[in-house]
């Protein structure tokens, strides 16, 4: 076998030229939820245009850079555009059943590019590296890692989720959208239903001229079409089109919604909460979060978290027997006393040799003893106050806890906390690309919550990763999964991340395998919404064409 | 109390839904965009493609 020769033939026979470019195009595309495809995609062009520009100067850049400000808002309402296109696109082909005549194919790539959208545009929320990707990155882990997926994509891992984000994620769409726009030329849009037109509108058909000689000069159309669209358009009316006009024309009107919102409404960009500003700000917080850490309270987000930090099965989301986040096992161990507190003071107590000998005494005391010194020191931080550089607490037996803290609180005033965590089992330092231990260290605790509530004015803290900060669209179309959160059952469970999760999954098969499902292959049918869409085409054709195929 | 400067807090308010008889809370910016979508999606359904989009042959 001959694969040149082969490929050769299907170019010739099924994939033509004036497929891959048609000049004309059946009567009924004569909608204007037909460009809808289109928007999406010249979107995707000025996603990759301003992506380009914004990978000139790395992640951090456009903070403080005015060609990458502009580039990031660009992005920004780019994607915001590529998603009004995309969802509008999904629909309209919902609602013309744009999976019938064996386009399953198109439409279950088209899915898949949804999904992997998706998922792309969650790694450029968390590659802000501002205040919205801290949230995000610490909100999305629990849905990763409850899914299981927490072993292979870490959103705290900015190294990760950059390279996911420029590379090999544009590459998988890239290849899927090649897949998906070579199916819809090689197969033509699709016909309307075969609705048969009321008996009195037959004459009128015939008078217009239908019959054998009609037929016979629509087939002449079709000369230099492949096989799949010459089956599919058989009898179809055809009209002139520019395809290359319509796409730079819709191009144009994108950059002109794109660049308008980019120049006068910008993108947000709000400065992250950092060690040293709750340190400076919220002293006693810091404390409260730092002895909560060792004592694992509900002020440190992975202590007794399970897998991917500790080998502790119990603590995993379950749906029944099933638990996908055990499935690989502790692959980013994490021990949050010793890796976020106890490893710090310790450089601490190696510049300031006065921290070494709590430390030590710390250390050495039974666990009975230390969590005796740690939950008093806890709960006195109720009644502490705050005198100039100073937290002052009731007397009261601290032990070493109270000197630990200090030292703690110092690390922090200093701006040197990320630093030390960073500093902590890295032996290629000063690299470092894996944020985990920094972006945890508040993740549950009361700066982060205070300031996500406060941002949207929501008492509810589960704030999700939905809503961007201030006046502007966040990633809505995630809404369809964060509003099974504001279900309080779910949102109570103890596996709601689990419970999410799975229900998205199940819809998202639902949406991939409509095509195949008795029934709700059929709901296109009977909402028809096509009646408007192809209105003129059932007022002018549709009679005449089922006479000819008769 | 937040960390951030309040100048860079803009007051965002929120929009309480009910479906089932759950309340369904979403920020106002998301909600416009959902707007957005339906207007789109239902003018678009009864606008026929403009012939300078199509082009001549």
């Amino acid at each position: 076998m001959n694969l040149t020769r082969s490929a050769q033939r299907y170019l010739r026979l099924d994939f033509t030229l004036e497929d891959a470019l048609p000049t004309r195009m059946p009567v009924y595309v004569n909608s204007v939820v037909y460009l809808f495809g289109a928007t999406a995609l010249v979107a995707l062009a000025w996603i990759v245009i301003s992506g380009v520009v914004l990978t000139l100067g790395g992640p951090s850049w456009y903070h403080t850079n005015a060609l990458g400000r502009f580039a990031n808002a660009v992005h920004f309402w780019s994607v915001q555009l590529f998603f009004v296109g995309l969802v509008l696109h999904f629909a309209t082909k919902f609602f013309l059943g744009a999976w019938r005549d064996g386009r399953w194919l198109t439409w279950v790539v088209g899915g898949l590019l949804l999904g992997l959208g998706v998922f792309t545009s969650l790694t450029g929320f968390l590659l802000q590296t501002n205040w919205d990707a801290q949230w995000i990155a610490t909100q999305a882990k629990d849905a990763m890692n409850a899914a299981g997926m927490g072993a292979f994509f870490n959103t705290m891992n900015t190294g990760q989720v950059l390279t996911l984000h420029v590379a090999a994620l544009p590459l998988a769409l890239a290849a899927l959208l090649g897949l998906h726009i070579f199916l819809i030329r090689r197969d033509s849009p699709v016909r309307p239903y075969d609705d048969r037109a009321k008996r009195a509108n037959r004459a009128g058909a015939e008078e217009a001229g239908a019959g054998p000689a009609a037929a016979g000069a629509a087939e002449a159309e079709l000369a230099g079409y492949g096989r799949r669209t010459r089956e599919n358009l058989r009898g179809i009316p055809l009209k002139p089109y520019d395809l290359l006009r319509e796409g730079l024309i819709v191009f144009g009107l994108a950059a002109v919604v794109v660049l308008a919102l980019a120049i006068f409404v910008g993108a947000p960009d709000y400065p992250t909460v950092t060690g040293q500003n709750v340190a400076t700000k919220q002293p006693i917080t810091y404390l409260k979060t730092t002895v909560g850490i060792l004592l694992g309270n509900d002020n440190s987000a992975l202590t007794g978290y399970g897998p991917p930090y500790q080998n502790d099965d119990s603590a995993a989301q379950h749906l029944g027997p099933i638990a996908p986040a055990t499935w690989f096992g502790v692959t980013r161990p994490i021990d949050p006393a010793q890796d976020l507190v106890l490893a710090p003071l310790a450089r601490v107590a190696q510049i300031n040799p006065a921290y070494a000998q709590p430390l030590a005494e710390f250390k050495a005391a039974s666990a009975a003893q230390q969590q005796t010194w740690l939950a008093a020191y806890d709960k006195a931080l109720g009644a502490a106050t705050v005198s100039g550089d100073s937290v002052q607490l009731p007397a009261g037996d601290y032990g070493p806890v109270e000197a630990m803290m200090n030292g703690m609180l110092g690390l922090g005033r200093a701006g040197l906390l990320e630093g030390a965590l960073a500093a902590e089992g890295n032996g290629f330092a000063p690299f470092s690309f894996d944020y985990t231990k920094q972006l945890s260290y508040f993740a549950v605790a009361p700066p982060y919550f205070d300031t996500a509530s406060h941002l949207v004015q929501q008492g509810n803290p589960q704030w999700g990763i939905v809503h961007e900060t201030g006046n502007y669209p966040g990633a809505w179309w995630l809404d369809a999964y964060q509003i099974w959160y504001e279900i309080p059952a779910i949102a109570d469970a103890d596996n709601a991340d689990l419970l999410v999760v799975t229900i998205m999954l199940g819809l998202f098969a639902l949406l991939l395998l409509l095509p195949v499902i008795p029934g709700l292959n059929r709901l296109p049918h009977g909402l028809k919404v096509y009646r408007v869409i192809w209105r003129d085409w059932y007022r002018d054709h549709a009679e005449e064409v089922a006479q000819r195929r008769e | 109390m937040p960390l951030l400067p309040p100048e860079l807090l803009p007051g965002v308010p929120h929009f309480f839904f009910t479906l089932l008889g759950v309340p369904i809370t979403v920020a106002y910016p998301n909600l416009v965009a959902w707007i957005v979508l339906a207007v789109a999606f239902v003018a678009a359904v009864f606008l026929r493609l403009p012939r300078f989009i199509e082009g001549k042959d």
